[in-house]
């Protein structure tokens, strides 16, 4: 059961997530095995930072993407991304090489509930 | 403290008597248990064969305790005498110490008689093998009637005392004629011990050695007596008593030995050792000291040492590392002179993937500064994906090829890094290459066909290595230039009637962690994380997608027909909801 469905609410970002599903054939299946229900992360939208396509970008956990991370802990949960080493989602490489001009770059450090993406691993076979 | 250990009988009327009572038992043994069925060339009859007489060959053992001459030097004495062995020349026996335990073998090794020619070899760490004293005989049958000496230094702890040993008897060709271990106590067949008894009733000699102060009760077969001063334990079977003052021991030793512990001019000494690392050909990578896998005797001198090492890698991962090794000392020869390491993480060190093999001559010790590496890193491709043969592969996958040096993306193009589809056609794709040229891709433009054969290749014959001429030896045969395919089958993406796959996609809400009040509530059961709960948060504008697998749904709620076969990844992309084209769709 489900209230009625809304617009996403305003300012945040919900990430893409990659997940392990069995799925039977000639049945009904769902998504999350015996839930209806799949939830992604809210993210907050103001915590994307650009990435440099010429110079090594250095993105840090701000304290709205800290769900209970310590102050004292965010400032070291940090991503270090060399120039030209992203791929995006248009099948383009943020690359200085010469090859592809990259696109318009953002990436995020966000800390999530674990619930929320323990989904997106795989399962042991 | 001086004492010593006697592990034989002095008196030769002992073993002459013993030899007098065999031959009584052996005549009044059973017919039956010597009776054998023999051919005559007048026909087949019976007769008594005597059995082979199953002599027994015993290394006994006397160790004594000398009067250090050196301070933190724990001097000792064996002696050992040998009965049952008969060699004939160019024969002989070896009597090894263990390298944890013993140091400073006596070289040369005190003269025994003119039938033998003796040896010592130190325990030698850098091989970690053992020091050994070794008696070759010059002559058929040589004479054991005088005992073989060796002072050693004893590296154990205050509470153990120099024991029982490994040797082995070998023939002319050094291959193991026999083996086994000293032993300070008679064998304890009924006859040994007749024979004892009788000898102990008619030997009372007591015998002092000088410089060596007495004789243990325990060595000579009385019962022990212990004292509450000093009880040392000798090691399996033996229990040495004395009452007068320990000999001295170092306080810095007394606590750093336990069991089998390395004195601290050895333990400094392989400290020293291992901080040694050899000089290699490649400035990025250095193999560490050799380890020693196993030893086998080629000569009286030489054994043979199948070898690994380490390798580290102070730089980025190093693919294919292999390694060939020379020696500049003519007592170190090299066997077998590869050594592989295959892939090597960065900042790692790792483990050689096989062995290498030298001889050595074991009259000097073994100098690990006398070989000299020299590291080879092929240009090959050093791995692929999806690998060879790969099946159910996703259709959107981008094949990569992995390359063990950096590669010039320049010569990267659609005629040496292409796949193919079945039809034999080149899928159009984009070639793009890491940004440190270790790796690259092949984007393709579209989907491959579900179902279906892909071929990569990777010619290297026109793909060269960044900042050099080297052609890509692809196919890692040894030959640049050579080219790589491999095969891979894509998933079948064909409908599977009646088959659903439903799910919503909610959000966790303000508080950002799902299945609290603010995003459900639970169902009529009243428990939650059911399957009744109401999801307060379904986002609006969702639908449920992906190719060939249905209609979208205009509702939040995503359904797909005909869904694929089992074990699929999927993937849930909301960044899309936020845009109102939230989609599950299949990678």
């Amino acid at each position: 059961m489900a209230a009625p469905p809304r617009p996403p609410p305003g300012g945040y970002y919900f990430p893409e997530m990659v997940m392990d599903a069995t799925m039977q054939p000639g049945l009904n299946n769902f998504v999350m095995k015996g839930m209806e229900s799949i939830y992604l992360p809210r993210i907050p939208a103001s915590i994307l930072q650009n990435v440099s396509a010429s110079q090594t970008t250095m993105v840090t956990l701000k304290p709205e993407a800290a769900l209970d991370l310590p102050p004292a802990q965010q400032p070291f949960l940090t991503v270090e991304i060399q120039p030209g080493s992203l791929v995006n989602n248009g099948q383009h490489v943020a690359s200085n090489s010469g090859i592809l001009k990259p696109d318009p770059f953002h990436f995020r450090v966000a800390q999530t509930a674990v619930s929320l993406i323990r989904f997106s691993f795989p399962k042991k076979r | 403290m001086l004492s010593s250990h006697r592990g034989f009988p002095r008196s030769s009327f002992t073993f002459g008597l013993a030899g007098l009572l065999a031959v009584v038992l052996f005549a009044l043994s059973p017919p039956g248990r010597g009776a054998a069925v023999v051919s005559t060339p007048g026909g087949i009859g019976a007769a008594y064969v005597a059995p082979a007489p199953a002599i027994e060959v015993i290394f006994r053992f006397e160790v004594v305790d000398l009067a250090d001459t050196t301070p933190g030097q724990d001097l000792w004495e064996y002696s050992y005498v040998v009965s049952g062995l008969t060699l004939t020349a160019n024969q002989g026996f070896t009597i090894f110490f263990d390298l944890s335990l013993y140091t400073l073998l006596q070289n040369p090794p005190p003269f025994v008689n003119a039938d033998f020619s003796l040896l010592v070899a130190q325990p030698d760490l850098a091989l970690n093998s053992n020091g050994f004293y070794d008696a070759l005989a010059l002559r058929d049958n040589p004479s054991f009637a005088d005992p073989f000496k060796l002072r050693v230094v004893w590296l154990g702890t205050g509470s153990t005392t120099p024991g029982a040993q490994p040797y082995t008897v070998y023939n002319a060709d050094f291959t193991t004629q026999s083996q086994g271990q000293t032993t300070n106590v008679p064998e304890p067949s009924a006859l040994a011990l007749v024979c004892s008894g009788i000898a102990l009733a008619s030997m009372r000699v007591r015998r002092r050695t000088p410089g060596s102060a007495r004789v243990s009760r325990a060595g000579r077969g009385v019962p022990p007596r212990r004292t509450s001063k000093d009880v040392r334990n000798t090691g399996r079977d033996h229990l040495h008593c004395d009452s007068r003052p320990r000999k001295s021991v170092p306080a810095g030793r007394r606590h750093q030995h336990s069991g089998r512990a390395r004195s601290p001019e050895l333990t400094a000494a392989l400290f020293l050792f291992l901080l040694i690392f050899l000089p290699a050909a490649n400035a990025q990578l250095v193999i560490g000291p050799p380890e020693t896998v196993t030893e086998t005797r080629i000569t009286r001198t030489v054994f043979e040492y199948v070898m690994r090492a380490k390798i580290t890698n102070p730089g980025p991962a190093a693919a294919a590392i292999s390694a060939t090794v020379t020696s500049s000392s003519p007592k170190t020869v090299i066997v077998q002179n590869t050594l592989t390491f295959g892939n090597v993480g960065a900042l790692t060190t790792a483990d050689s993937t096989g062995t290498f093999t030298l001889r050595h001559d074991r009259t000097v010790p073994f100098n690990p500064a006398v070989l000299h590496w020299t590291i080879k890193q092929p240009f090959i491709v050093s791995a692929a994906t999806p690998t060879a043969g790969a099946s159910e592969v996703g259709v959107t996958v981008r094949p990569q090829v992995f390359f063990s040096k950096t590669v010039d993306p320049a010569t990267l193009n659609a005629n040496n890094f292409f796949a193919k589809g079945p039809d034999g056609q080149k899928l159009p794709a984009t070639i793009v290459p890491a940004n440190d040229a270790t790796f690259a891709w092949l984007f393709f433009a579209a989907p491959m066909a579900g179902a279906s054969q892909e071929q990569v290749t990777v010619d290297g014959a026109t793909i060269r290595l960044a900042g050099g001429a080297d052609l890509l030896d692809a196919a890692n045969n040894g030959t640049p230039g050579s080219k790589l395919t491999f095969d891979f089958s894509t998933v079948s993406l064909a409908p599977l009637a009646n088959t659903t796959v439903w799910g919503r996609i909610v959000d966790p809400g303000p508080d950002l962690l799902p299945y609290t009040a603010n995003d459900s509530l639970p169902g009529p059961d009243r428990l939650p994380m059911t399957e009744d709960d109401i999801h307060l948060l379904p986002i609006a504008g969702v639908k449920g997608l992906s190719h060939r697998l249905g209609k979208p749904s205009r509702r939040n709620r995503c359904r797909r027909r005909g869904g694929g076969a089992q074990n699929k990844w999927r993937q849930v992309k909301g960044r899309a909801a936020s845009r109102s084209t939230a989609s599950l769709r299949e990678m």
